[in-house]
C-alpha cells in the first residue's frame, strides 16, 4: 500500500501536511455551511463574518417558502430510476464487451465511449423539440429516459473494465462445476464485480442528481430537480445565498455517508477502468 | 517414483485438455444469447443518442429561431459558415481551448503532488480522502454559485483572507485579466481531487518489489516519481487525461454560474456561447451547429488520445 516509498517526511509532518491540505481544501464547504446559517444581514457585511449567532432560518425557508421537498422527491425518483436502468444495461453490455471475444467488440466499446464526448447541448435541442411535440416536457419518465442514455457510456466503460479484470480461471472453474454461462454470470461474476458495479452506480447516481442543463430544458415545474430548485434562488436583483447554501448542504450529507462507506471501492473503481 | 510422476503429468495433461474441450464446446453454443445481452444497450443508445444527434445535425441545417418559428428556412451549411466567420465563435473556441489545456495540465500536476501527500497509512486517512473528494460530488451549478459567493469583490471572503495574510486583494472575477485564473482555481478545486484519487490508486498498485528496489537504490521521492511512477502509471494517466480533457472542454454549469462568461468575453466558453445562442437567443439552428462542432472537436481530440493510448485499453482481447 505504498509503504516503502512516500514523501520523505517523518510521520507527523507528513500526516499534518495531509490533514492541513485537506482542511484548506475544504474551506469553501466550511464557508458554505457558515453562510447557510447566516441571516441576510449577517451575509451582507463588508468584512466577512466568522463568529456570529447562527440561525436555522434558511433551512426552514427552503421548505416552507419554496417547497424544496418536491425537488428532492423528483431528484430521488429520477436519479434512482435512471441509475437502475443504466446499471442494467451497463452490466449486460459490460459483461459481453469485457469477457466475450466478440468480433467487433473493441469497436463497439470504443463507439460507446465516444458517445460520452457529445455536449449535452447537442442532444438537448432535439430532445426539447421532440418532447414538446410529444407532450413529454416536465415528465419524470422523459428525463429518466434521457439520463439513462447519457449515463450508459461511462457506466459501460467502468463495468467493462471491472469485468476484464476478473481472472479467466473463475470462468473455467465455474464451467467445470457445471454452470451454464448465465449461471456463471449471475452467481460468480457479478458478485465478484460488485465493487466496480457499485462504483459505476454511485457515479451515475451523482451525475443524474447534479445534472442541470437537460433538466432545465426538459422540465418546468412538476419534475423539477434539485439543481434547478437551488438555482431558483437566484432572483432578479439579488441572490438568496443563505438558501442556496442551505439546500446544497442538505443534499451533501447523505452523499457523504455513502461516499465514506464506499471510498475504498471508489478509488479502486476509478483505476480499474484504466489499469490493466 | 518416476512412474507416478509420469502418471501425474499425464493426468494433469488430460485434465487440462478436458477443461479446454469443455470450454471450447460451450463457447459457440451461446453466441446468439451473448448478442442478446449486448443488443438492448446498443438499441437504446441508437434510439436515444444517435437519433437525437442525427436530428441535431438536421436542425443545424436550418435557420430556426424558436421565437419566430414561421421564419424557419433550410439554409444548408450557412449556420456553420456563420459560426466560422464569427469572431465571437472563434473567441469562445479560444477560451475553451485555453481553459481546457490550462486546467488539465495544472490539475494533473497538482493532483500528482496531492496523491503523493495522501499516500499514507495514518489513521483516518480514509476519512481524509472522503472529505477531499467532496467537491467532485457537488453539483457544478452549486460549485459555480459557491465560488461566485466567495469571490465577491470587497465582501468576498477570498480577497478578505488574502488581505489578512498580507497578499493584495485580487478581484478575481471582477476583471478580465484575472477572470480566467479565477475560473481555473474553481475548476481545480472541483476536479483535482478526482484526478488525485485516481493517481493515488495507481500509485498504490505499484508492485512491492519495484518499490523495494527503488528504496534500496536510494531514490528520493522526486526521482521515484519521475523515473518509476510516471512510466508505470502511463495507462492510468492517459485515461484520466482523456476523460478530463473531454469533460473540461464541455464545462458549462460552473463557469456559467460563476461569471456568465464575463467579464466581457474573458471566460466565454464555447459551451456557454452555444447554450446562450439557443436559450436566450432562440437561434437553435445556429446553437445546434455549434454544439455539433463541439462534438466533432471533442471526438477528434479523443480519437487522437485514444489512438495514442493504444486500442488495447478497450478490448477484451488483451
Amino acid at each position: 500500500m505504498g509503504q516503502a516509498i512516500r514523501l520523505k517526511l517523518k510521520r507527523w509532518p507528513g500526516n499534518l501536511l495531509a490533514i492541513g491540505l485537506v482542511a484548506l481544501w475544504l474551506f469553501p464547504i466550511f464557508w458554505a455551511v457558515l453562510t447557510s446559517l447566516k441571516t441576510r444581514a449577517q451575509q451582507d457585511r463588508l468584512v466577512p463574518l466568522f463568529l456570529f449567532h447562527p440561525t436555522l432560518d434558511n433551512y426552514n425557508e427552503i421548505f416552507t417558502v419554496s417547497r424544496y421537498e418536491v425537488a428532492i422527491r423528483n431528484s430521488l425518483i429520477i436519479s434512482i430510476a435512471s441509475t437502475f436502468f443504466v446499471m442494467v444495461l451497463a452490466v449486460c453490455s459490460g459483461y459481453v464487451l469485457g469477457r466475450v471475444r466478440l468480433k467487433h467488440g473493441r469497436d463497439i466499446a470504443m463507439w460507446i465511449l465516444s458517445l460520452r464526448m457529445i455536449p449535452p447541448v447537442a442532444v438537448g435541442v432535439p430532445f426539447y423539440l421532440l418532447f414538446v411535440r410529444l407532450g413529454w416536457i416536465d415528465k419524470h419518465l422523459a428525463l429518466i429516459a434521457v439520463y439513462t442514455a447519457v449515463g450508459v457510456p461511462f457506466a459501460v466503460w467502468l463495468v467493462q473494465g471491472f469485468f476484464i479484470e476478473i481472472p479467466r480461471e473463475l470462468d473455467e472453474a465455474a464451467t467445470l462445476d457445471g454452470l451454464t454461462e448465465t449461471e456463471t454470470l449471475w452467481r460468480v461474476l457479478i458478485p465478484v464485480a460488485l465493487p466496480g458495479i457499485s462504483v459505476a452506480a454511485i457515479f451515475t447516481f451523482i451525475f443524474t442528481w447534479n445534472e442541470y442543463l437537460l433538466a432545465y430544458l426538459l422540465t418546468t415545474s412538476r419534475a423539477k430537480t434539485v439543481p434547478l430548485a437551488v438555482s431558483e434562488n437566484i432572483l432578479e436583483y439579488h441572490v438568496e445565498w443563505g438558501r442556496i447554501m442551505a439546500s446544497s448542504m442538505i443534499v451533501i450529507l447523505p452523499m457523504l455517508v455513502i461516499v465514506f462507506l464506499l471510498q475504498r471501492y471508489i478509488v479502486r473503481g476509478l483505476t480499474l477502468g484504466a489499469v490493466k | 517414483m518416476a512412474q507416478a510422476d509420469v502418471r501425474n503429468d499425464l493426468e494433469t495433461m488430460v485434465e487440462t485438455h478436458r477443461k479446454r474441450e469443455v470450454v471450447r464446446r460451450r463457447g459457440p453454443q451461446l453466441s446468439w444469447q451473448i448478442y442478446l445481452l449486448l443488443l438492448p444497450t446498443i438499441l437504446y443508445l441508437l434510439i436515444w443518442t444517435i437519433w437525437p444527434l442525427v436530428y441535431a445535425v438536421g436542425v443545424s441545417l436550418f435557420r430556426y429561431n424558436l421565437m419566430r418559428p414561421d421564419l424557419i428556412k433550410f439554409v444548408w451549411l450557412a449556420n456553420y459558415a456563420r459560426a466560422f466567420n464569427s469572431s465571437v465563435f472563434k473567441g469562445s473556441l479560444e477560451v475553451s481551448a485555453t481553459f481546457t489545456v490550462a486546467a488539465v495540465s495544472s490539475q494533473f500536476l497538482l493532483a500528482f503532488f496531492l496523491a503523493l501527500v495522501l499516500d499514507r497509512t495514518m489513521r483516518g486517512i480514509g476519512l481524509l480522502r472522503t472529505l477531499f473528494i467532496i467537491p467532485v460530488f457537488l453539483s457544478p451549478t452549486v460549485v459555480g454559485l459557491l465560488w461566485r459567493n466567495m469571490y465577491f469583490a470587497d465582501r468576498g471572503v477570498v480577497d478578505y483572507l488574502f488581505t489578512r495574510v498580507g497578499l493584495p486583494a485580487v478581484h478575481w472575477v471582477g476583471q478580465a485579466s484575472t477572470s480566467m485564473a479565477g475560473v481555473l482555481i474553481m475548476d481545480a478545486w472541483e476536479w483535482t481531487p478526482f484526478v488525485a484519487l485516481v493517481l493515488l490508486a495507481g500509485i498504490q498498485s505499484v508492485p512491492p518489489d519495484i518499490r523495494e528496489a527503488a528504496e534500496l537504490d536510494g531514490l528520493n521521492t522526486f526521482q521515484y516519481a519521475w523515473r518509476i511512477l510516471l512510466p508505470t502509471l502511463r495507462p492510468v494517466i492517459l485515461v484520466v487525461l482523456l476523460i478530463r480533457t473531454i469533460d473540461t472542454f464541455k464545462t458549462f454549469d460552473s463557469i456559467w454560474n460563476l461569471t456568465r462568461g464575463g467579464p466581457g468575453n474573458s471566460t466565454y466558453m464555447l459551451s456557454i456561447f452555444a447554450t446562450q445562442t439557443g436559450l436566450t437567443g432562440g437561434e437553435i439552428g445556429l446553437a445546434t451547429a455549434m454544439a455539433v462542432l463541439m462534438a466533432v472537436v471533442s471526438n477528434i481530440v479523443g480519437l487522437v488520445l485514444v489512438l495514442y493510448l493504444g486500442r488495447r485499453e478497450f478490448s477484451s482481447n488483451s
